[in-house]
């Protein structure tokens, strides 16, 4: 007895406005932000790698508007903004995976309240190999049998060789030499979660400080295989289509593959607040979280290579606080 | 002498005491103060917390809890009485509302990760109640409650007044249809996650249904594409007894676990939905019956209670026999207080810690990874659920008529002196093991806090730059002090030294950026020069000899440019070429695969590793029983003579080491010890190619601690009395003689606190290992496998633990093992020195 249904439910139509071509467009319909007078002091973010170069590109397009405002970015890890947060030490923790429940937990032990987490951008965690590497495609069950050594997603025995995933010739007998990030790493953790369905890394995965050195590591190792944020893609590497199940479709990471859900690793990256409910915000996080939710912000967002939020989600993220 | 000189002799004779006894006493007690920082620091991971009881509330109506939920707060709870859903406030003990569910439930599970509970009914569907708490936060609006704290039911809310804040908190219960079978659901369960849903229902056809919901939602559009894949399998032959009384689905939905009373298990596993296999029908109990069962937080633990007391842990492990097969398997046992059955079993939301209640009342709270008992006590009423709030900060035991509560504080639940420096079976894994996988994204991670692999890490850098260092730096340091020209000596010494001055970020960067990628392509090529230089030096200074009397004296004094002319440049040549020859014979044309493939003859790498033990053993023999015959070969043999007998003995005896390592290597391979996987305790000493590894940072970190050991073991050398020298070479021994004989064991003592003072850089170094040794925290001895040490590990984690976290203590435990780990090696060092130091003062 066998079933198998296929349900296409439209539940809800955003008017969203978005042309999908390859090459990724803002929403027209997001405000365009206007700048304020008496902005300034001291910002810093601390928080997710993924995010750096973002946080650092909104900085300076904060920084345009607001000479005399001063930006502080650091970028070791998602894990590092709860901590940063919660002692104080920044404003802003950009992260690359929603906050867990003991992290938010230690926050509002401090001060009563929950941290405010907002969605800025949409990633799609790419997993790459060396430029020369001709694997065509990689199933979720795969990237889990080579990264992992739990084998949750249920794939029949550890890859180790490119022979494993059916490569031949010189790469037939090549071992895989696996790329990751640190502990700290929303990536790590997204990872983690999605494919290896919370299983455990393999001890030999060496862990990169950041998603730079991941790229990098794979650019110089011509049989390494390692993952990190789209945003961080270069001429070196080629990000590996996926396919959610064995012999299912292959998923480019594209730009038309972002927004249908069809990519099975995109993410939203957030950034949290010390946000106290009902509170009115300070114009110097105010307006960089305007900034953010706004036109420019947004194609700031694409010019890193990640993929800006509609309108909608603009709307939504912005009741979320006042200021 | 004059009066006012001796007194300020005195004066001066007491400042300079005090001021120096003034240091001293503070770098003591600076030092204390760092050790009693970390250990303050670490203390609170081995302290038991305080549980305490708050009170006890008697209900102002009657309920039949079954099962319960609490909020994060635990100010409210929900509790299912297998009809309907009574809302209660725990602050006051009044139910503020009672939810009717649909009238022809089966069956239920909670789902502990989405807060929700699934539902069977008796005409075939699956319903999902989702229950959410929330707390609106608003202004007080209540005149003089200001400044007073309290609780009341308004509008059928909980509504707390504190600091002036009024807090309502709010439960909806959203429940909507899932699917329909068609028959009565007699079991269900399910996980619910952003993509996927899994879930699995026996239906009183004796069907087994599994299905998978995958959504896709388009962001843009909001449309969400479900595809829903339904499979099942008969099992009717198996239920010939009756129904079973228990089914799970694991947290990647491809095992389904069904459970009996009677303690019979059968394990679907569900990897392949077209192939749905049953792999175990077993009785896992034996003499005992299932009283209570669910998942640990992660759904991957199964929590089984018997009627006996025990709790019992089960996951399902790798069958040896059958790598692809799992098997369902005890791993931990835990006894609840009393011989009683156990009633009710509550993972926590937040670690691995399950609060158990049992028949007598007796209610317990373990951790399953360190298997610490974190509370124990009893409850006179007859408590028949045991709930924690998400916040792991309250328990409750609730009655028909009454709870109480109890405060929960445990910081360091996780800790215990097994899963920081003892093997472990983690979850899902088939052995024990060291691990350290400190965090994750996610609450349901286990986190494994091994110290092992980073002490393991931290000796195995160390080692390897040393074996390194040592032999270079002291032979630099007694070529310097003994052997060069006087006028060189100074500026040689301090060129060395400007080594140590590189910042060892610096020397990480070189290694890992730039030497690491290098290497990886010449890696059997460098080890042959690592042989073939030291030979062709050797080689070199035996073959000059050859040339006449006059021009090998004048020659001699450039011999520092003949080895960098000639030496250097033919021993890379042979190492190249030795190389390229030997991966063709003894490595199978490809040196990195024969390191990974174990079909391959060990025979090779035996070579490598042997050959210096077949010198040993080669110079041993020559000494010990040859000597005199060759010293009657040269007895009244003319200078040029000898010179080439010597040539020919050097060459013999180079062929011999080859013909014994070959021999030793050939014997051990025949015996069937492959030294890349089954060496005793150290596993292997080479291994798959990594490309940041061992070697490298063995050579880069030698690099930055060879000026110490240089410049200190110089010094000493140095030091030695000249006139030792002057009567060692006056009685006609070389100046090597006299250096090897006389002045090394004169300064054996600073030779050995330099390498002490090398060792102490090693163990401690950060950078250098941070960016070239990959950070794996393994415990391999390959030398071609990255590690993580302790310092490393400190460098990366610590910006991410929470300051009073368990991983923040954890981190400044590892710094203080570091310390304990230098604070060893310095003292040996010190009381070596001693010892020696009173030897050569009574020359």
């Amino acid at each position: 007895m066998q079933k198998f249904i296929v349900l296409t439910a439209l539940m809800l139509t955003m008017g969203a406005n978005v042309v999908m071509a390859d090459s990724v467009r803002v929403d027209k319909n997001l405000p365009t932000y206007k700048p304020i007078k008496g902005v300034s002091g001291n910002i810093k973010s601390v928080g997710s790698d993924t995010m750096n170069n973002l946080m650092t590109l909104w900085a300076e397009k904060y920084n345009s508007y607001y000479p005399n405002v001063k930006i502080e970015i650091e970028g070791k890890g998602s894990s590092t903004a709860p901590a940063a947060l919660i002692s104080g030490t920044a404003q802003f923790g950009p992260m690359s995976r929603p906050m867990k429940g003991k992290e938010i937990d230690d926050f509002e032990k401090k001060y009563g309240y929950k941290p405010l987490g907002l969605r800025t951008s949409i990633d799609m965690l790419a997993v790459y190999v060396n430029k020369d590497n001709p694997i065509q495609c990689l199933s979720l069950e795969e990237v889990d049998a080579i990264f992992s050594k739990t084998r949750k997603r249920g794939f029949g025995k550890d890859i180790t060789t490119w022979g494993d995933l059916g490569l031949t010739g010189e790469w037939s007998n090549k071992a895989i030499s696996l790329y990751g990030r640190n502990s700290a790493s929303g990536t790590y953790g997204f990872f983690k979660e999605h494919v290896f369905k919370n299983g455990d890394y393999k001890d030999s995965v060496k862990e990169q400080p950041g998603s730079s050195s991941v790229v990098q590591a794979v650019t110089n190792d011509r049989y390494g295989i390692g993952y990190s944020g789209i945003g961080y893609k270069t001429a070196g590497v080629k990000a590996v289509p996926l396919a959610e199940k064995k012999g299912g479709k292959c998923i480019p990471a594209e730009a038309s593959h972002a927004y249908t859900g069809d990519y099975p690793l995109s993410r939203f990256l957030y950034v949290y607040i010390n946000y106290k409910p009902g509170e009115k915000l300070d114009p110097l996080r105010g307006q960089f979280l305007k900034l953010i939710f706004s036109k420019q912000g947004q194609e700031v967002v694409v010019k890193d290579g990640y993929y800006p939020i509609t309108n909608n989600i603009a709307k939504q993220e912005l009741s979320k606080f006042r200021f | 002498m004059d009066k006012s000189y001796k007194i300020k002799k005195k004066i001066i004779d007491k400042v300079a005491k005090y001021t120096i006894s003034i240091g001293g006493i503070g770098t003591i007690f600076a030092v204390l103060l760092v050790f009693f920082f970390l250990f303050y620091t670490v203390l609170p991971l081995f302290q038991k917390g305080d549980t305490k009881f708050q009170n006890k509330i008697v209900l102002k109506d009657k309920i039949n809890p079954v099962h319960g939920i609490v909020d994060e707060y635990g100010v409210t709870g929900v509790i299912f009485d297998g009809k309907m859903i009574d809302v209660i406030s725990l602050a006051t003990g009044e139910i503020l509302s009672k939810i009717p569910l649909d009238e022809t439930l089966s069956t239920f599970n909670y789902n502990s990760k989405n807060r929700s509970y699934i539902f069977g009914t008796t005409d075939g569907r699956i319903i999902e109640a989702d229950i959410s708490f929330k707390r609106e936060e608003m202004e007080s609006d209540l005149e003089g409650t200001k400044n007073e704290d309290k609780f009341v039911v308004e509008n059928d809310y909980l509504v707390e007044y504190k600091n002036g804040k009024k807090n309502t908190y709010k439960i909806d219960i959203t429940t909507k249809e899932l699917l329909k079978l068609n028959n009565r659901i007699i079991l269900v369960d399910g996980i619910f996650q952003d993509r996927e849903s899994s879930i699995v229902a026996i239906t009183d056809d004796g069907l087994l249904h599994i299905i998978h919901i995958q959504i896709k939602e388009n962001i843009l559009t909001g449309e969400n594409n479900k595809e829903i894949e339904d499979k099942s399998i008969d099992l009717k032959d198996y239920f010939k007894s009756g129904y079973p009384d228990y089914s799970k689905i694991n947290s990647s939905g491809n095992g389904i676990f069904i459970f009996f009373k009677d303690g019979r298990f059968i394990n679907i596993d569900a990897r392949n939905l077209d192939d749905l296999k049953i792999t175990e029908d077993k009785k896992i109990l034996e003499n005992r019956k299932i009283t209570y069962l669910d998942f640990l937080i992660g759904r991957n633990t199964i929590l089984i209670g018997d009627d006996k007391g025990y709790v019992t842990t089960w996951w399902l492990t790798e069958d040896k026999l059958n790598k692809n097969n799992y098997i369902f398997t005890n791993i931990h046992k835990f006894y609840t207080g009393s011989d009683s059955d156990v009633k009710f079993i509550y993972p926590s939301q937040r670690d691995k810690s399950f609060a158990v209640l049992n028949g007598d009342g007796i209610f317990s709270i373990f951790h399953m990874t360190s298997e610490n008992l974190l509370f124990q006590s009893r409850e006179e009423f007859k408590a028949s659920l045991i709930l924690m709030n998400q916040k792991n900060d309250k328990i409750f035991l609730i009655s028909e008529d009454r709870y109480s509560s109890y405060s929960f504080n445990v910081p360091h639940p996780e800790v215990s002196l097994k899963t920081l420096f003892g093997r472990v079976q983690y979850e899902l894994t088939s052995k024990g093991e060291y691990v350290w996988q400190s965090s994750s994204g996610s609450d349901d991670f286990e986190p494994k806090f091994s110290l092992i692999p980073l002490i393991f890490g931290t000796i195995k850098s160390t080692i390897i730059a040393m074996l390194f260092a040592i032999p270079i730096a002291i032979l630099a340091a007694i070529y310097t002090s003994e052997f060069v020209n006087k006028k060189y000596r100074n500026s040689i010494k301090s060129t060395i030294e400007i080594m140590a001055s590189l910042p060892s970020v610096v020397l990480g960067f070189l290694a890992g950026l730039i030497i690491s990628p290098l290497v990886e392509n010449v890696v059997l090529s460098l080890i042959g020069c690592l042989f073939m230089v030291p030979f062709s030096m050797l080689l070199l200074g035996n073959i000059i000899q050859i040339l006449p009397k006059d021009l090998f004296n004048y020659l001699s004094r450039y011999r520092i440019f003949m080895i960098l002319i000639f030496a250097l440049p033919l021993g890379i040549f042979l190492g190249v070429n030795l190389a390229r020859i030997a991966e063709k014979i003894l490595f199978y044309n490809d040196f990195k695969y024969w390191l990974q493939n174990y079909e391959y003859s060990p025979l090779g790498g035996w070579f490598i590793v042997l050959t210096p033990l077949g010198l040993i053993l080669t110079i041993y023999v020559y000494r010990r029983f040859l000597y005199g015959f060759y010293e009657n070969i040269l007895e009244g043999r003319s200078y040029n003579a000898a010179a080439v007998i010597e040539v020919i003995k050097f060459l013999v005896l180079t062929f011999f080491t080859i013909l014994t390592t070959f021999l030793i290597a050939y014997i051990i391979t025949k015996i069937g010890l492959d030294l890349r996987r089954d060496l005793p305790f150290i596993e292997r000493i080479m291994g798959t190619y990594v490309q940041r590894n061992a070697l490298i940072v063995g050579f880069v970190m030698g690099f930055a601690v060879i000026p110490i050991i240089y410049t200190v073991s110089e010094d000493a050398l140095r030091a030695v009395p000249e006139h030792l020298r002057s009567a060692s070479l006056a009685t006609g021994a070389t100046i090597w003689q006299t250096a090897v004989n006389i002045v090394l064991p004169v300064a054996a003592s600073g030779i050995f606190s330099a390498i002490m003072i090398g060792f102490g850089r090693a163990i401690g170094e950060t950078m250098i290992v941070l960016m070239a040794a990959g950070n794996t925290p393994i415990i391999d001895m390959n030398i071609f496998s990255g590690f993580r040490t302790l310092s490393a590990n400190i460098a990366v984690e610590l910006p991410e633990a929470v300051i009073g976290s368990t991983h923040y203590r954890i981190l400044y435990l590892a710094a203080l093992v570091l310390f304990i780990m230098t604070f060893i090696v310095n003292t040996i060092a010190e009381l070596v020195r001693i010892r020696y130091r009173k030897k050569s003062s009574q020359l």
